[in-house]
């Protein structure tokens, strides 16, 4: 999840916060005194220009404007509240801002009019607290909430009145906290502004906790640098974002409509999507740049389903979308990772577990399938087979052996098991890598697999572990695999058979093995009634008398 | 009249009201556009309002427009809870709920929202294992003294229980 906008913009000062203390009434907000020596109420010079600015302003109407400002009002207020601004008896500004839009209402104005129309706290105030109003249309029959931002206890801010648009309320006048956000700040100061959003305040900051307030008074407060009534869910997520404070910057388009029924809006520096399955979230930076590239909606990742999250140990962040997610490692490329694939690096932890970080995105193999690399392995699937993760020497082996299209193994078809005696295997869909520990593995295919693992007991049986990965024979069709106490061939025309890595093997090795003129076994290694060894093979027999040590071949 | 809820209890003297509510049941609502689909409804915490003028039945937790009709000689008091959570909080580290408020600590500009005339006072404190905020609204910004002790009145018979 990204940074909520209080915490990337509005960072509390490292220095201990002031204790004890609170503004001296009336006094400049520099002017910092122990509450029990405060003075009188005495008004200042700037509360008494506020209060002279308020009953002049209160008595002001849009009447008083010149004929193009209020012309621009009344065509927002039509467009903001139409049958409110035609069917009821008020202002165009009331229409557009709201109720007690005017310094002499009391009320503090909204941050995105003084703040250059940023939905965030300006640079010298923190979040300090906030209330709600149920059943908001602002936020489509959700409660709205108006979070305060109050004055750092270190900074000074001047009370005043705003003079432009319609949002006309006070800053840093009214001393007042509501208290549940940042409470690790001691005191009350003046509020600056008030944000609001849509989202719940212990969601959209940490630091604020769930004490609810309301204030019905203030139901219709808004101002014109925030959405209307029945706004989009795209207007409601910028909103809550921070507006033009975002991370996304301004708009760079109007909302229009996306793939399936969806609708998107990009900005300077990203875009929200909103599909009703997923509702609206936003991606920018690099990740969006990736994201257009692919097809955004369109493409093979489809519509978020997430905010851009932070990944376990903040080194990197994650967007989750419908067939798969972008993962980005600070300071590194963005990856990839696509359908079954990402469900399964997400099983596995994702990038803080076993696999670490994507280094590639999910791509299609030699063969038809799909492979998305990873620091420390890769998740391989294909249409028959699920996405199944390789690590390890494993990996390395099967990597260098071709993957699925070269090595003759195919996609993998379960994940590694560890074998009673320590040993580690892994089962393709044409054979299996195996050995007796993590480090040491060789690849065994089939059809030689099948008379290893079936009839000959694995590992455990006569044959012990694989000590070389299965080998092709030159010019022949055929197969064959040296372990640790015997050799094993295989031919399409003779099958599979084996003998000892002994002096029969020695002897059909000089006369050329597999492709030389003796052909293939056709027989296991048996003994005689004369208690010889031997083996058949398509072109002659090799004979050991192990009494006199003597190898015929004929 | 002695008003007694949710772990608070005041006796009230002759001219005044108050109610003693916990927010609030249409909270849930509130969770409508929250991204976590794990959230919780926020916890609920009592609100305690005393005033010497009639209070509407609908009024916000700071006063909000009950407060706009308050004569020179009205006092408005909110006392409200915040979560558990907080009592340690440096916000809340005063101790004790104040039964004396000092009239020159009152202002204009301590309001929630500025009504002419009108002067206020807001305390954060802790008080047997509870946070909570007083918040005192005056009629009379010139008459804090007078009015001061119409509020002190009843400050002097709140009873905070411990939390259960």
């Amino acid at each position: 999840m990204t940074a909520s906008p209080a915490q990337a913009d509005h960072a509390l000062p490292r220095g201990r916060p002031t204790t004890g203390a609170h503004e001296h009434p009336g006094a400049n907000p520099r002017t910092v005194v122990r509450q029990t020596a405060a003075g009188p109420p005495a008004a200042s010079f700037a509360e008494r220009a506020v209060a002279r600015l308020s009953r002049l302003l209160g008595r002001r109407t849009s009447t008083r404007r010149s004929f193009l400002y209020r012309a621009a009002v009344v065509g927002s207020a039509l467009a903001v509240d139409p049958v409110g601004y035609v069917l009821k008896p008020g202002t165009a500004y009331g229409s557009v801002c709201g109720a007690a839009n005017t310094c002499s209402g009391g009320w503090s104005v909204f941050c995105c009019t003084i703040n250059n129309g940023a939905n965030t706290c300006p640079d010298h105030s923190y979040v300090a607290g906030w209330w709600k109003v149920d059943a908001s249309a602002f936020c489509l029959g959700a409660p709205r909430y108006y979070i305060d931002c109050n004055r750092r206890p270190n900074r000074s801010c001047r009370c005043r009145c705003n003079t432009s648009g319609c949002d006309r309320r006070r800053t840093c006048c009214n001393v007042f906290r509501y208290g549940q956000c940042n409470t690790q700040i001691k005191g009350v100061t003046a509020v600056v502004c008030r944000i609001v959003t849509c989202t719940p305040p212990w969601e959209w900051d940490p630091k604020c906790g769930r004490t609810v307030r309301t204030s019905e008074s203030t139901r219709t407060h808004t101002s014109a640098c925030l959405p209307g009534t029945n706004p989009s869910r795209i207007e409601i997520k910028y909103q809550d974002m921070g507006l033009v404070g975002s991370v996304l910057g301004r708009p760079a388009t109007y909302e229009h409509k996306a793939d399936r029924g969806g609708r998107k809006r990009r900005y300077d520096n990203g875009m929200i999507l909103w599909h009703r399955d997923h509702g609206a979230h936003e991606v920018h930076g690099w990740p969006a740049t990736r994201y257009r590239r692919s097809g955004a909606e369109k493409g093979p990742l489809g519509f978020p389903r997430t905010d851009h999250r932070p990944v376990g140990d903040r080194s990197g962040q994650v967007i989750r979308f419908e067939r798969g997610s972008l993962y980005r490692r600070f300071g590194g490329s963005t990856r990839m990772v696509l359908w079954r694939a990402d469900r399964r690096y997400r099983t596995l932890g994702g990038p803080r577990g076993r696999l670490g970080w994507p280094t590639s995105d999910t791509r299609s193999t030699t063969a038809p399938g799909k492979v998305t690399t990873f620091e420390r392995g890769a998740i391989y699937m294909s249409p028959k087979t699920a996405a199944i993760e390789v690590t390890g020497r494993i990996a390395d082996l099967y990597a260098e052996l071709g993957g699925p299209g070269g090595s003759g193994l195919g996609f993998p078809t379960s994940r590694v098991r560890t074998l009673p005696d320590g040993g580690r295997t892994q089962r393709f869909a044409d054979g299996l890598i195996i050995g007796p520990s993590p480090r040491r593995v060789h690849a065994v295919r089939e059809p030689i697999r099948r008379r290893y693992m079936g009839a000959m007991d694995g590992p455990s049986g006569p044959w012990g572990y694989p000590i070389t990965d299965t080998g092709t024979i030159m010019g022949k069709a055929g197969l064959w695999n040296r372990f640790q106490h015997v050799v094993a061939y295989w031919s399409p025309d003779a099958g599979v058979h084996w003998f000892e890595r002994g002096p029969i093997y020695r002897r059909y090795r000089t006369h050329g093995g597999a492709a030389g003129p003796l052909g293939f076994p056709v027989t296991d290694q048996h003994t005689t009634g004369d208690g010889r060894q031997r083996v058949r093979f398509q072109h002659g027999t090799i004979t050991h008398d192990p009494d006199t040590g003597t190898v015929t071949v004929s | 009249m002695k008003l007694t809820a949710h772990g608070l209890a005041a006796a009230l003297p002759g001219g005044w009201e108050g109610t003693i509510t916990a927010e609030q049941a249409a909270l849930v609502q509130g969770h409508a556009l929250s991204a976590d689909p794990r959230a919780q409804a926020p916890p609920t915490t009592p609100v305690a309002q005393f005033a010497t003028f009639p209070l509407p039945a609908s009024r916000d937790d700071f006063g909000g427009e009950a407060v706009e009709g308050m004569g020179p000689d009205d006092v408005f008091m909110s006392l409200l809870e915040y979560g558990s959570e907080e009592v340690s909080a440096a916000l809340f580290s005063d101790v004790g709920l104040p039964r004396r408020l000092d009239p020159r600590a009152f202002s204009p500009r301590m309001l929630h929202r500025r009504i002419a005339g009108h002067a206020g006072l807001q305390l954060f404190f802790h008080d047997t294992g509870r946070a909570f905020c007083l918040y005192v609204v005056l009629g009379n910004a010139e008459d804090a003294h007078r009015l001061v002790r119409r509020a002190e009145q009843v400050l002097a018979t709140v009873e905070i229980e411990p939390r259960a």
